[in-house]
């Protein structure tokens, strides 16, 4: 594993926020239509509070290592990352599933299934063989076109929106934690960050919070966006932000879906790119010296012998499996971390 | 490095082109541009207006040849599908953005509506229009289709007097379990010089059918009060004369109120009136005044008369329940469970149009 700094902080948590952000463009099939912007935004804000806490202590270990031989790298046994390069790789083949059925369900003449997935896993395979580094470049480009979409969407969108079609429901505390408790997800992505972090360099701060809130942020727009032009249409679509992508239009632009498909496609490439870049990573820690220069093939091997078994497994239970790997991996972490953070203090006095 | 990224870059947008490149082009393929459904004899009647298209960077263009395809079948899809039967090409649906209702459809016109408004069945800007057009007559008009679809594409903008005049699908209240609720227009057509006539009328439904159209005066006001349009253009009797008026820039305000459990919403009207005749007599301007005042009063009366027909049946087209809601949530929504809310709210229309 290269212990060299070679990507900034920012650049990483640009990664971070692209891998997430195109899953609310690119929705899952099985996820249902969008809830009331009413109750869906103070959900949101519930949610993104609820996952910042959660990571207070795997981020305050990564902060605070005790000295130059801890760096933070609570990934580092062996079993730790074999379960992280798992539930990496499955995210990745859960990644490319839901591109393919995007792909499918837009497409007037869709590609058959395997040359998609060929496709994908090539283009992953190649970012891998360029580098990391190349790949967090290339993921700040495509986050750039990839707002730049959702600015036009807005933008375009902005002529159907109507007050009206905002729901108007009385406050109501319950509905509200239901739909947070619903909608709550503790993506992997989160474990790519963490794996990926040793890269940057340990004095420099990661502003994971601030993304986070971004996040929120964008969720909430889109939230707000969808209702307002959609009114109750948008709680009966599942692909509710691609219908908005057809509705909208620009002066003599009337169909400008194609386009927002392209940039949302590249940003589902770059995200399978990453998080198989994440089961590289872990995958350099598990491997002999002898293999390590294989890692890339493995990782994509990974990914193409999980993405039959993810189909198989469906995306409700594959998101909920995500979502008790995840925090179990974090726990684990932090306690791991904690305590060999403990021993290296007691080992240097 | 660089140079590293920007390969990346490239071999991503690479893998793109063969995902969407590999198909046949749209000069081979059959774009239908219209999609008329009606009902007879206990069988559904389909037709297809459709344009080969010949290579055109503009995908909107309808130039190129253009027939008329038209078969039966006993559910709606079969009758598509034996339309489509009719030609060779295989056809292409993302630019069709009309759909007409024949007389015999709009006995109920929900589950045509249903068939469409399932996800990703048609595009949900497609708007949906009644038609007095029979299959026959529809098939007839294969010659001047282009000049029809051209108008109907128009129409998706604001029309002539600045009002949207089309209904899309993902506009219509479907939810209900007795069918559709709201309004439709009405694509009105000249049998006899097969001439598009624009939208002339509108439908208001109610469980899928239509059980009032609307048209002048008070199908101008409607369009406003449903915030389609912000302008009036006149020319109806008040008090025995003719009157003629134009006012644009109007707006409307609502406060809402409660009074003893009984929710009052005030819709206010006001803007500038200008050109004002009076049986093709410009009104002098010492008159105007007096004149601004019966145009309110008319179009008080008319409000009212719109306002039975819509919100007072359940029908609620200007979103005047939403409006409620914004004053007292709970007691609104309660009444509205209970069903009582459109015959116990209170509805007051004042228009107070300036003369310029």
């Amino acid at each position: 594993m290269n212990e060299q700094a070679t990507v900034s902080a920012k650049q990483l948590c640009i990664l971070l926020f692209l891998s997430l952000c195109v899953d609310m463009a690119v929705r899952s099939f099985t996820s249902g239509g969008m809830p009331p912007a009413q109750r869906a935004i103070p959900a949101a804000i519930l949610n993104a509070a609820a996952t910042s806490l959660l990571l207070i202590f795997p981020l305050r270990l990564q902060r605070g290592g005790t000295g130059e031989a801890w760096r933070g790298d609570a990934l580092g046994t062996k079993l730790l990352s074999f379960f992280s390069a798992l539930v990496l790789a499955a995210a990745g083949a859960a990644a490319a599933i839901r591109a393919e059925e995007f792909f499918r369900y837009g497409c007037d003449e869709p590609m058959p299934h395997l040359l998609v997935y060929t496709v994908f896993l090539s283009a992953a395979f190649y970012a891998l063989r360029c580098g990391m580094e190349s790949l967090v470049r290339a993921v700040g480009i495509a986050t750039g076109i990839f707002l730049a979409s959702m600015l036009l969407m807005l933008l375009s969108n902005i002529g159907g929106m109507r007050l009206f079609n905002l729901a108007a429901e009385p406050f109501e505390v319950r509905g509200i934690l239901q739909t947070a408790v619903h909608g709550f997800v503790l993506p992997p992505e989160l474990l790519l960050f963490f794996l990926l972090r040793p890269y940057v360099d340990a004095a420099e701060k990661t502003p994971v919070y601030r993304t986070i809130a971004m996040l929120c942020l964008f969720y909430i727009a889109l939230s707000f966006c969808a209702q307002a032009v959609l009114g109750a249409w948008a709680e009966a679509q599942t692909q509710t932000v691609h219908t908005l992508s057809r509705l909208g239009s620009l002066s003599v632009f009337r169909r400008l879906d194609a386009l927002h498909t392209a940039a949302w496609m590249l940003a589902e490439l770059c995200k399978l790119s990453a998080l198989a870049c994440g089961v590289q990573s872990a995958v350099l820690r598990i491997l002999p010296k002898r293999l390590q220069k294989y890692a890339d093939r493995y990782a994509v091997g990974m990914l193409a012998l999980l993405i039959p078994v993810c189909i198989g497994l469906g995306q409700e239970t594959l998101y909920c499996a995500f979502t008790v790997a995840t925090a179990a991996l974090l726990a684990v972490m932090t306690i791991y971390g904690h305590i060999r953070e403990g021993s290296y203090a007691k080992k240097n006095g | 490095m660089q140079k590293r990224t920007v390969k990346l870059l490239a071999m991503l947008l690479i893998a793109l082109l063969p995902l969407c490149g590999c198909s046949r082009s749209l000069g081979e393929r059959a774009i239908v541009k219209i999609v008329y459904l009606d009902e007879s004899n206990g069988q559904i009647e389909a037709g297809l207006a459709v344009f080969t298209c010949t290579p055109n960077s503009d995908t909107a263009s309808v130039e190129g040849e253009a027939r008329i395809y038209t078969a039966q079948g006993a559910s709606i899809e079969e009758a598509l599908y034996h339309a489509e039967r009719q030609q060779n090409k295989k056809p292409f649906y993302a630019q069709n953005e009309i759909l007409l209702l024949g007389p015999g459809a709009a006995a109920d016109v929900t589950p045509y509506l249903r068939h469409f408004a399932a996800e990703n069945a048609a595009r949900p800007n497609l708007a949906a229009f009644l038609t007095p057009l029979t299959l026959e007559e529809f098939a007839g008009c294969e010659e001047g289709i282009g000049d029809i679809v051209r108008e109907g594409e128009r129409l998706m903008s604001r029309g002539a007097q600045g009002a949207a005049l089309t209904q899309s699908l993902f506009e219509l209240e479907l939810s209900g379990e007795s069918g559709m609720r709201g309004y439709l227009p009405v694509f009105s057509f000249s049998k006899e010089e097969k001439d598009f006539r624009g939208v002339r009328q509108l439908a208001l439904m109610e469980d899928g059918a239509p059980y009032r159209m609307l048209e002048d005066a008070p199908m101008q006001l409607f369009l406003l009060l449903a915030e389609r349009s912000n302008r009036l253009t006149l020319y109806t009797q008040i008090d025995g004369e003719t009157v003629s008026f134009h006012a644009q820039q109007l707006c409307l305000t609502r406060v809402s109120s409660m009074a003893g459990g009984v929710p009052k919403l005030t819709v206010r009207l006001t803007g500038a009136v200008e050109d004002i005749t009076a049986d093709g007599v410009p009104v002098e301007a010492g008159a105007r005044q007096n004149a601004a005042g019966r145009i309110n009063l008319y179009l008080n009366e008319l409000a009212k008369e719109l306002n039975e027909a819509t919100f007072a049946r359940g029908n609620d087209i200007f979103h005047y329940g939403w409006w409620m809601k914004q004053f007292d949530t709970a007691s609104c929504e309660a009444l509205l469970r209970a069903g009582t809310l459109y015959e116990t709210a209170q509805i007051e229309f004042i228009s107070d149009l300036k003369p310029v």
